[in-house]
């Protein structure tokens, strides 16, 4: 790969040393096992640097491609190849998404605890694919705790492994929502349900459609729902808090589901990717939809993307309670968040650059006022624990001369 | 920055700016100030820098080029790009609780009414964060006003004392209950005077020191200073307030005085002593994005978001104190300067995007990035409200501007 000098795209060398600083400082505090920046402006990638090791157990050190769990970094892949989709007239943003997934035109809503349990009242008006791609239809995650949705989301097994994402969608359908369609903002699966729209509109499994309309044509050949045998040497083990501090190798569903192949092509949390590879997706976007002559979407369908699509009384939104500070300023597009008003933001930035993060740290931003995209790739659960994010922001800008 | 051109070669009429002179000259002829000074550049050229009047009534000297002013608040500003510095080089985030940095101001109360057995006082909700301190909504407050308690307590702590030291200064603040909840109002504050103490604490070194080393030497601002050096004392202007007989006469009070003898308090609020020169420097580095010549201080980024109004609208309109409040029209408030939104709700010709603030000495300074401005007034007299001298100064400038 072609690494231009940070001098030539507007950036100081001396002033960039700041983030190796900063990254490095995490690594040998213990607190990330290893970590790959890179940084790219106006086309020309002029920042990448691998820090620490793949796996403590083993030292292998991070390398260029060594391969991260994206989790929801996964969603704005699947955002794209709906509105691929979308572009070839198949549907309409607006159409309600039980014209597609018939289970889900008759789910009911709840509307509170009555004295033998939930009151679930009908729709009042249908689950819109917009609803889908803004996380406003009312469905949940299984994440929260304020009402029993999410645990009925548990007892269901939504999030496993060896379902395809038909059965996911059948047992999904049968637990109500948590509020009306298009009334709140609340993280959910939805991206998931996207995907299998994708299936069901494509009629290619949702794996197959990624693979040869997105990832062939933009050379993401080291992106996928599991690591082949093959390359499973080059896989970052995931990280958690140890008891006894320090950080521990996780190992659970979440984490293991990602060396084999299985069922569940989740959409909202599924991919592997490297730093080059979701580059090459960011370059696309920031690009209005082409990269290197592939085209996957047209400027004004990206621009719809990345523009605020929330009114006034669904803001401020927030993943999760502890999230709520990283949003304040933002506005939701079609699968990232949107910086609409960056003092309250109160990270240095522009307005109207997009990004979204993985549970396992990762992070992305793109900044279409100064031509640059940002990809931070870790692996460390849970994703708030460390102020990463927006050190690596104010990082990256300070940095930046002209 | 080069030593003056034309007013036309920047697109300023010389005949229209005469009105800049007029109206300052009338305000010595009519012995309503001693001093002024006048400076005005545009692309990086200085085009207007004129001196008005007199240092001191008593001696005559007539104010030069290189005259000594308090700059009193216009001191935050350059607090403000110290704490950028520091935050650039990731010792902290905005929105980290100053508390972990100074631990004195950790635990303070928040003041919640009168009571029957008097001060009513509750913890505070969130904690002051640095961002509270630079956008003056963290709590604390002047002791200017008169709608609370707590400003007679700021009065009798006598918190910013020219003897003590910042740590001193942090733990009188730290005793005092806040005004309000962090984050819920803007109030003017001794809050950059905190953030003084914190570029100190964060960077290991004394604030005039880190100054010095850090905006003042690599900016050239060799006249800008806590305090005056003795061989440069007759080149300290005299500070003026109104007089009983319809005249001015000099004050004497420690808040004049500080700045002719060293001291241990370097108050980032209200602290330096500047030239038109030097301000202009400071003020063209953040015209430039935080570059000035090869000295590189912040980087565009960040100077953007200083610039950026940081107030949700439940917090504004705000006020410096009641006599100011129209000043403040249509405007937000970035870190550490007024931001001018709207500029028809201003009511003054000008830009939206202007940055600005003023002196307790009358003295004003703008930025306005859309005309890629800099204007500078100095002069010494008290109270700063008094003349309704910095909007004529921004009318006489911006009607001079003829492309």
């Amino acid at each position: 790969m072609n690494i231009v000098s940070p001098e030539s795209v507007g950036f100081s060398s001396e002033r960039l040393k700041r983030i190796n600083r900063f990254m490095q400082g995490y690594i040998e505090d213990k607190k990330l096992a290893g970590a790959v920046i890179m940084l790219a402006r106006r086309g020309e990638v002029f920042h990448l640097e691998n820090y620490g090791v793949q796996d403590l157990e083993s030292g292998a050190a991070v390398e260029r491609d060594t391969i991260f769990r994206l989790y929801s970094m996964t969603k704005p892949i699947t955002s794209v190849a709906v509105m691929m989709l979308y572009e070839e007239g198949r549907f309409s943003l607006d159409d309600p998404v039980g014209k597609f997934i018939p289970a889900f035109a008759d789910m009911k809503v709840l509307e509170g605890m009555g004295e033998t349990g939930m009151r679930l009242v009908g729709q009042e008006r249908p689950i819109t694919i917009r609803h889908l791609l803004t996380h406003t239809s009312g469905l949940s995650y299984g994440l929260h705790r304020d009402t029993p949705i999410d645990a009925m989301y548990h007892e269901s097994k939504i999030a496993d492994a060896d379902s395809t994402l038909k059965e996911v969608m059948d047992r999904l359908a049968r637990i109500p929502l948590v509020n009306q369609p298009g009334t709140k903002w609340r993280y959910s699966i939805s991206p998931a349900v996207l995907g299998y729209l994708v299936e069901v509109v494509s009629g290619k499994p949702f794996d197959k459609f990624l693979r040869e309309r997105i990832f062939t044509p933009l050379g993401m050949g080291d992106t996928s729902f599991f690591v082949p045998e093959e390359k499973l040497g080059r896989l970052a083990t995931a990280y958690v808090p140890s008891r006894g501090g320090g950080i521990a190798p996780h190992e659970g569903s979440i984490t293991t589901r990602h060396r084999r192949p299985h069922a569940m092509m989740s959409g909202g949390a599924g991919l592997v990717s490297t730093a080059t590879d979701y580059m090459r997706f960011c370059q696309m976007m920031l690009n209005g939809g082409v990269l290197d002559g592939e085209r996957l979407l047209a400027p004004k369908t990206v621009e719809l993307m990345r523009s605020d699509h929330l009114t006034d009384d669904l803001k401020p939104y927030a993943v999760e309670d502890r999230f709520h500070g990283y949003t304040k300023g933002c506005g939701f597009g079609l699968g990232f968040s949107v910086v609409n008003d960056i003092a309250q933001h109160g990270v240095p930035g522009s307005n109207g650059m997009y990004c979204w993060f993985g549970a396992a740290s990762c992070y992305f931003w793109i900044d279409p006022a100064e031509e640059l995209i940002a990809i931070l790739m870790t692996q460390f659960l849970p994703v708030s624990w460390y102020p990463l994010h927006r050190e690596f922001q104010a990082a990256t800008y300070q940095a930046l001369m002209e | 920055m080069t030593n003056g051109v034309s007013p036309e070669s920047v697109g300023f009429s010389s005949q229209r700016l005469s009105r800049v002179n007029k109206m300052m000259q009338g305000y010595i002829d009519d012995g309503k100030l001693a001093s002024g000074l006048t400076m005005l550049a545009r692309h990086g050229e200085t085009f207007h820098f004129e001196p008005y009047g007199v240092l001191d009534l008593e001696s005559g000297t007539p104010v030069e080029r290189d005259t000594l002013f308090r700059i009193y608040s216009m001191t935050k500003p350059i607090t403000s790009a110290a704490v950028m510095m520091l935050y650039e080089e990731g010792h902290f985030s905005l929105d980290d609780p100053v508390g972990k940095f100074i631990p004195e101001l950790a635990s303070m109360k928040v003041y919640d009414g009168m009571g029957e057995t008097g001060m009513r006082l509750v913890d505070q909700q969130r904690p002051i964060t640095i961002r509270h301190l630079l956008t003056h909504t963290s709590g604390l407050s002047y002791g200017h006003h008169q709608d609370s308690p707590v400003e007679q307590m700021y009065r009798e702590a006598n918190i910013t004392d020219p003897d003590s030291t910042m740590k001193e200064m942090a733990e009188k603040l730290g005793k005092l209950p806040l005004v309000t909840q962090p984050g819920t109002k803007w109030r003017y504050s001794n809050a950059t005077d905190v953030l003084g103490y914190l570029v100190e604490v964060v960077s290991g070194v004394p604030f005039d020191r880190y100054l010095q080393d850090n905006i003042l030497d690599p900016l050239s601002m060799t006249d800008t200073s806590f305090y005056v050096a003795e061989e440069n004392l007759d080149r300290l202007a005299t500070v003026y307030g109104a007089s009983t007989n319809g005249k001015i006469a000099p004050l004497d009070n420690p808040m004049v005085n500080r700045q002719r003898r060293p001291h241990t308090l370097f108050s980032g609020g209200g602290g330096l002593v500047s030239t038109g020169s030097d301000y202009m420097r400071f003020c063209q580095m953040l015209l430039n994005g935080g570059v000035l010549g090869d000295a590189r201080l912040l980087a565009p980024k960040t100077v953007e978001m200083m610039r950026s109004n940081h107030l949700t609208d439940d917090l504004k309109p705000f006020a410096v104190g009641q006599s100011n409040a129209s000043d403040t029209k249509g405007c937000g408030f970035g870190l550490g300067f007024r931001v001018v939104m709207d500029i028809a709700q201003h009511g003054i010709i000008g830009s939206n995007g202007i940055y600005s603030w003023g002196g307790a000495a009358s003295t004003v300074f703008w930025i306005d990035p859309a005309e890629d401005l800099v204007a500078i007034l100095l002069t010494q007299f008290m109270p700063s409200s008094y003349y309704p001298l910095r909007r004529e100064f921004q009318i006489a400038t911006y009607q001079a501007m003829v492309e």
